[in-house]
């Protein structure tokens, strides 16, 4: 793995982490992590349960700060400059509390002011967001009301608000419907192909494959494998590769004969 | 099935037996045995004739079943062991669910305690009578025991679905506040002439304490003991018959609680409705402004505790005032304010992990805490200045006026800055709000902060108020109002200044609190004070709960032991003596020295006062070398990393 604060033509890479580290009591959840995801680049981190990917990226947003090391937003370390760097991204944290007795709406609306945006810009967008992701139905429903794969849409709507240049975001497709999956997918790819960035953690291979340009293996806290998706695979289907970096048993039909028979 | 249940209960007894489980297990044992106790002693070992001990002891029976009833309410110890969540997808029905569960819950501390308190009917039967009440007493105790047992369990099923609607919300806290002010002032209500009154209606509240079936027991026991078989029998058949009821009655509680969805049992629709005058308040701040006010009118535990605070402070004054003091009239907005800031001092605990997204919103510090201090006061103080006025009215102190003032805007003031900056400094980590119910079963209050919240308030009150004060002692009127006018003036200056130093905390520390409040929420007690400390680097100290609950049970126990008997021997026993000694004698009460000749009284005062410090000093030096090892530790850690 390179360091180069620039990649080829020049731009600061969306996200750039430098020896990440993150030890909670004995055990190291992140263990110096080195990564680079260029400017312009859709970016998977995948890793089995446990692996350390929300650790990695709650640091690499200032949801957790690092033991050690660096994390780079365009160039800025947001450690050191958190509201330049912060103003730059869109977060969808996995699993974290929202204002539950706001309506989505409403939640959109708040968060939108607080971002600084003018209410008839806010309105706006989330009557867009609130469309695109199928949720203008349920707008007037309260948070605490939504499914999980409702909060992840409407979390999702919040870090898109404010139009970042990159998107961090945790498991955004879990308990998602397909219908919804795809119609997320294809707005992903049009932010990518606009020029934004995208990173985002999973532990579905398909959805990963499906599409990532380039990719990143964790486990145990560390990077096991990271480049383009060509790189990695090195010509194997990516779960046969994932399963080969990552180690693991396969099979155990012998012993469940009482279910299996 | 249900010998399933109480064996699934015992291991988590068992398991249960370490850590801090184990010491709060010692205290509510302690607790417990404290109230059985009482029970002995004023029901059966009191030097009563037999006739007022039987009416004694149905009184502390009833006193039993309402503990029952409204401790869960007050003290969040709905029995949490054993779930009937635990049981949606096992294919029972909710009537065997019921026995299960209370089956269950009576191989647990609250009804081994209930039952040793009970088997007062047994030293009753014996005292009265012969053999044939003890023997009728041995059923009729078991059935007492279930009996309290399955009213909790159906009362509390009942209060857990009132509790989802602001009026229902309104009520409950309207009971628990007039209960828990009771506990305070109430005993000004026995200063009234009692004798009297119980003289008067001592005949149907005797009859009433018998028709009661907190009473039956008690019945059964007499009947047998006057031969009256068929009454005897009849009283505990009676029992029985009624705890079936409560059983049928919890298990169609049960059945609903399992089926709508979640305890979600409606679902929520809004309008926005962004038209209203808070379109005043613009920006950043606004937005924080208008989203925490949403918050307020509609969670119902949240707004549950402005509630409390109001009906507790209105009933604190009230029964004085009933029972002819209204000197405490004037300060009920006061106190109203600071029980208020008090209960919500956990602003940031409540809304748990959703700060992640204050955090990434770049700069939003400032607004999110200045938002909340201007929606508090919103909330607040409205009613503050409604009850300053009205208690002053209806008092008929228009003397207190300028004082009442005082004490309001000040305490407005301090009160809007400490709930950030306590909420900020000392999170108390609770469970995502989308994760608990809307009732107070989920949601208890540190009573540690509670206490302090209000002693710092009333700190920051003094300095107006002992303007105001010197005004009327003198006789000045200008002084008394330039006292409220430099209220207002100290209120800003906290309001500014509190929340100048919260938003720098959240502005420094921010993660670490979300980190905190994503792992201490998690049962893991033992090991979460590293943990997450570990990451704060100091920003996140250890608070008093997590140093003593690092401390065995021994320590604690010896180190609040002797707190509190350096507590009693300093100040009861030995600076109060002094000062009536000083002025020359006085009410003995309860003084030891006072009662000593006199040539001991001065040696004795002087022991107390030095035995009283010398605990306290043991205690404090106790919990700062606790602390001390929990800071290293902490330290230990993050050099490791």
């Amino acid at each position: 793995m390179t360091f180069n604060k620039q990649t080829a033509d020049g731009q600061a890479p969306a996200l750039q982490l430098q020896s990440l580290r993150k030890t909670f009591g004995k055990n190291a959840a992140v263990d110096g992590i080195d990564l680079v995801v260029p400017a312009g680049s859709f970016f998977g981190l995948v890793g089995p349960n446990g692996a350390g990917k929300t650790t990695t990226l709650s640091m690499a947003t200032g949801l957790l700060r690092p033991d050690a090391g660096k994390a780079l937003v365009f160039g800025t370390d947001i450690w050191r400059s958190p509201a330049q760097a912060k103003a730059m991204i869109g977060v969808l944290p996995d699993g974290l509390s929202m204002p539950e007795r706001l309506t989505g709406k409403e939640l959109l609306f708040y968060t939108g002011l607080l971002r600084g945006l003018d209410e008839q810009t806010v309105n706006k967008r989330a009557d867009d967001l609130l469309g695109v992701l199928d949720l203008a139905d349920t707008e007037d429903r309260f948070v605490s009301d939504y499914s999980t794969g409702m909060r992840k849409k409407i979390a999702l709507a919040v870090s898109l608000l404010h139009r970042p240049n990159l998107l961090v975001l945790d498991e955004p497709f879990e308990a998602v419907d397909p219908v919804s999956a795809s119609v997320i997918k294809s707005l992903l790819r049009k932010f990518v192909e606009s020029g934004g960035s995208v990173v985002f953690s999973s532990h579905v291979m398909e959805t990963v494959e499906q599409l990532c340009d380039s990719l990143a293996v964790v486990a145990k806290g560390k990077i096991k494998a990271a480049g383009t998706m060509y790189e990695v695979c090195a010509g194997k289907p990516l779960e046969e590769r994932f399963i080969e970096l990552v180690g693991g048993p396969i099979g155990g039909k012998e012993e469940l004969t009482w279910l299996l028979s | 099935m249900v010998a399933v249940m109480i064996r699934m209960k015992l291991a988590m007894f068992r398991n249960s037996l370490q850590g801090d489980y184990l010491g709060r297990l010692f205290w509510s044992a302690m607790f417990g045995l404290a109230a059985v106790y009482f029970t002995y002693h004023f029901g059966v070992f009191g030097n009563g004739p037999v006739l007022v001990n039987r009416e004694k002891l149905a009184l502390l029976y009833g006193i039993w079943t309402i503990g029952w009833i409204f401790g869960p309410v007050l003290f969040s110890g709905e029995d949490k062991t054993l779930l009937p969540e635990h049981y949606r997808s096992v294919p029972i029905s909710s009537g065997l669910l019921a026995r299960g569960l209370l089956s269950a819950s009576l191989f647990g501390m609250p009804a081994f305690v209930s039952l040793l308190a009970f088997v007062t009917l047994v030293v009753y039967a014996v005292q009265t009578g012969g053999i044939a009440s003890a023997i009728v007493s041995i059923p009729a105790v078991l059935l007492q025991l279930l009996f309290v047992l399955a009213v909790s369990r159906v009362v509390t099923g009942l209060l857990r679905r009132l509790v989802r609607s602001q009026a229902s919300s309104v009520l409950s806290n309207a009971v628990v506040g007039a209960i828990m002010a009771f506990f305070v002032t109430g005993w000004f209500l026995l200063a009234l002439d009692f004798g009297q009154i119980a003289g008067e209606l001592s005949g149907a509240v005797a009859f009433l304490l018998n028709a009661v079936p907190t009473n039956w027991a008690i019945q059964a026991v007499d009947a047998a003991e006057d031969g009256r078989w068929a009454h005897a029998l009849g009283y505990l058949a009676g029992m029985a018959l009624l705890v079936w009821l409560l059983l049928g009655a919890w298990a169609v509680l049960l059945r609903k609680r399992l089926t709508s969805s979640a305890g979600k049992p409606r679902l929520r629709v809004r309008r926005a409705n962004r038209g209203s005058v808070f379109r005043l308040f613009a920006g950043p701040v606004g937005a924080v402004v208008r989203k925490e006010r949403i918050a307020w009118s509609r969670d119902y535990t949240r707004s549950g505790f402005v509630y409390f605070a109001l009906f507790y402070s209105v009933f604190l004054t009230a029964y004085p005032a009933v029972a002819g003091i209204p000197a405490g009239l004037p300060w009920t907005a006061a106190l109203f304010v600071m029980t208020a800031a008090g209960a919500t001092a956990n602003l940031y605990g409540a809304d748990g992990s959703a700060l992640w997204m204050s955090l990434v919103a770049p700069r939003s510090e400032r607004a999110d805490v200045r938002g909340r201090q201007i929606a508090w006061l919103i909330v607040v103080a409205p009613v503050a200045f409604v009850l300053t006025v009205a208690t002053v009215w209806i008092g008929g102190q228009g003397w207190s006026l300028p004082l009442a003032l005082t004490s309001t805007f000040a305490a407005l003031g301090g009160a809007s800055g400490l709930v950030v900056l306590n909420s900020v400094y000392r999170l108390q980590p609770m469970i995502d709000a989308h994760k608990r119910g809307d009732d107070m079963f989920d949601h208890p209050l540190s009573g540690w902060q509670f206490i302090t919240v209000m002693l710092a308030l009333a700190i920051l009150v003094a300095p107006p108020f002992a303007l105001t004060l010197t005004g009327l002692r003198l006789g000045l009127e200008w002084l008394q109002w330039v006292g409220t006018a430099a209220s207002i003036g100290f209120g800003v200056l906290y309001y500014r200044w509190l929340g100048r130093l919260a938003i720098k905390k959240l502005e420094k520390s921010g993660p670490e609190l979300l980190h905190l409040m994503l792992h201490m929420n998690k049962a893991t007690p033992a090991d979460s004070v590293p943990d997450s400390a570990n990451s704060a680097d100091s920003a996140v100290k250890p608070t008093v709960e997590m140093i003593m609950m690092r401390l065995s049970v021994a320590d604690q126990f010896r180190l609040i032991f002797c707190g509190w008997i350096g507590m009693i021997a300093l100040i009861p026993q030995g600076l109060v003596p002094l000062v009536i000694k000083l002025q020359g004698g006085g009410e003995r009460s309860w003084f030891l020295a006072l009662y000593m000749p006199s040539r001991w009284q001065w040696p004795v005062i002087g022991i107390m006062v030095c035995g009283g410090l010398l605990a306290i000093g043991y205690a404090v030096s106790a919990f700062l070398a606790k602390k001390k090892e929990v800071l290293k530790e902490i330290a230990d850690r993050s050099a490791k990393t």
